[in-house]
């Protein structure tokens, strides 16, 4: 009984520190992915700042 | 188990890598295609290649080692790990793609020089170095973890097997450059997810049920199943904080914020991006710590045998596996050293070929004779990586966390604060880029090794013994983020340069930011014609 008591709480701890962190992660996730949407803005990219190489497109 | 299994397997993974070098190598005909893929790579690949380069043989072995020896405790690791790669993605990508289009920067040094306007080649210079000491180190503990892994597979020594998967990985990064990593690692990506669902899932069945794994635990190792190891008070913090400090590493990586430097549009990074990277992240992560954690009971049970930790997942393939399906985790367990060695190759030649001969020294050499000296670097490179793989650290997690936080401490404040803060000033850069080049060395080759231990010699073995257990690195890395915080606000940033930091970041309405670019258009409208 004890032994099933200590497997108990240690699997407790276990599940804890595994998805407590992760679900936290994946909210940062969402909320950082949709930032956008959530503020109504965005960085300001044009094609100056793309600053694509040329040569490849004609090469490609 | 049959030696011609396993080698089937291997070998198909092989062939795949060889025809998309074959293939990627049409398109690597100038140093920026050779480097960074033109600035114009898919975000599918680049967030993918991102997690393929940074996640290596730290993976599939060092880190299934350490919690093979150490327990639930060592998940404090994929705690540090998963929050450093949105740390990334938030903190660091959309920033560094804005400024590296704005600035035609290919390598990290290309972009610092630019950033912090500096005229004297110092940053570059440091930058490089930087980047030549502590990759090469990377790449060796990458030999090294190939050499384990096919010694446990094959029966040959460590020796051969770290010649075997120096050969293999030369020849590719040789062939095809960027474009030639960046889809190789697309493929190593979804080698290394596989290896990290199927092996914890065979060993659980192996072990007849998670219960079981946790029983066995329970009576041979209690503290494996503790959340710190069995340490309680302030040595419970030190211990979370040591394995977890492998976070702010992430912001000094140059094979990993590389690919953020390629991808096609910046704001692709956060959506898409950041979801394809996170959740990936989030399931090698859990199967590598599964795997040595299981792997612990199963050695315990006596159902696996092995004498060296981090060949936990390699010996569970040749124990519980059919040969074929134990090829194809040895090709996983390749693909993660591969994908990372092959990144790390490329930025250190462009370190050499690009920042030193090209910048620095002025040596204006045609575009293909460029992209060559670049293959001269990778083979010069590798051999000296071979010989530190075969005379250095034995264990892999020592030698990926010294290399990890030379990279770390030597660019990840400076990368920081660049992005961030206007006030940043060249001398500043200078000052703390080389205080992070050589207190690395110091600290890491001569007084603790990787982490704080009190054996260290007069004061340091007194800071050693209240710091035991925590990487040097991420001590130094906030030391390093106040020298060049200091040192700004003792000097003056150019007047332009402010002034385009605070323009360059600038936020628009949605409906204007996502609007189409007459970049996009010129790219749909040469598909639609036939020229790309």
């Amino acid at each position: 009984m004890a032994t099933d008591i200590y497997i108990f709480l240690r699997l407790r701890d276990m599940w804890s520190l595994l998805i407590v962190p992760t679900l936290l992660a994946v909210v940062v996730m969402f909320v950082y992915g949709f930032w956008d949407r959530i503020t109504g803005m965005e960085y300001y990219v044009d094609e100056d700042v793309l600053g694509y190489d040329e040569e490849m497109l004609k090469e490609g | 188990m049959t030696v011609e299994g396993i080698l089937l397997g291997f070998v198909f993974y092989l062939v795949l890598l060889a025809y998309i070098g074959w293939w990627a190598n049409r398109y690597t005909g100038t140093e920026d295609q050779y480097f960074i893929g033109g600035r114009k790579v898919h975000v599918l690949a680049a967030t993918l290649s991102d997690k393929a380069s940074d996640f290596s043989g730290w993976l599939m072995l060092g880190y299934p080692g350490q919690a093979f020896k150490t327990g639930l405790g060592a998940f404090w690791a994929a705690i540090g790990c998963l929050f450093g790669t949105l740390a990334d993605y938030v903190l660091i990508g959309p920033r560094l793609r804005i400024y590296a289009g704005k600035f035609r920067a290919i390598t990290v040094p290309d972009y610092l020089e630019a950033r912090l306007r500096d005229d004297t080649k110092l940053v570059r210079i440091i930058g490089a170095m930087i980047i030549l000491v502590f990759m090469t180190a990377y790449v060796s503990a990458q030999f090294r973890a190939g050499g384990k892994a096919l010694a446990q597979a094959f029966g040959v020594d460590v020796t051969t097997g770290i010649l075997l998967t120096a050969l293999i990985l030369t020849a590719y990064v040789l062939t095809g450059g960027f474009f030639a990593v960046v889809w190789t690692d697309v493929v190593q990506a979804l080698f290394m997810v596989s290896t990290l669902i199927v092996v914890p899932l065979v060993a659980v069945s192996a072990l007849g049920g998670f219960g079981r794994a946790v029983d066995i635990m329970a009576k041979t190792a209690p503290t494996h199943l503790d959340p710190f190891g069995g340490a309680v008070g302030l040595a419970a913090l030190v211990f979370a904080i040591g394995y977890a400090s492998w976070i702010v590493g992430y912001f000094g990586q140059p094979h990993i914020v590389t690919r953020y430097m390629s991808v096609e549009d910046p704001r692709k990074l956060r959506r898409p991006g950041i979801f394809i990277s996170g959740f990936w992240t989030i399931i090698v992560l859990w199967g590598a710590f599964f795997a040595g954690f299981l792997g612990f009971a199963l050695a315990k049970a006596g159902i696996v045998h092995v004498s060296d930790p981090e060949r936990i997942i390699p010996a569970m393939a040749m124990a519980l596996m059919p040969s074929w399906l134990a090829g194809f985790i040895i090709a996983g367990i390749l693909a993660a050293i591969m994908s990372t060695a092959d990144s790390q190759l490329l930025v250190a030649s462009s370190a050499v070929a690009r920042d030193i001969l090209h910048k620095v020294f002025g040596i204006e050499l045609g575009k293909k004779q460029m992209v060559n000296v670049g293959r001269i670097v990778v083979v010069i490179l590798s051999i000296i990586a071979i010989y530190y793989a075969t005379i250095g650290n034995k264990l892999v997690y020592g030698m990926v966390a010294t290399a990890w936080g030379g990279l770390a401490v030597g660019f990840g404040p400076i990368l920081l604060l660049s992005l961030w803060w206007k006030r940043v000033t060249k001398e500043a850069g200078i000052v703390g880029m080389a205080y992070g080049l050589v207190s690395e060395v110091i600290l890491e080759s001569t007084v603790y090794g990787w982490e704080f231990n009190p054996k260290a010699p007069g004061i340091f073995g007194t800071i050693g013994a209240m710091l035991n257990g925590v990487p040097v690195f991420f001590v130094n890395f906030f030391i390093t983020l106040a020298i060049i915080i200091v040192v700004s606000l003792l000097t003056k940033p150019p007047e332009d340069i402010v002034e385009l930091h605070e323009k360059i970041f600038r936020k628009v309405p949605l409906e204007v930011a996502r609007s189409r670019s007459q970049a996009e258009n010129v790219a749909e409208f040469a598909k639609a014609n036939g020229l790309l």
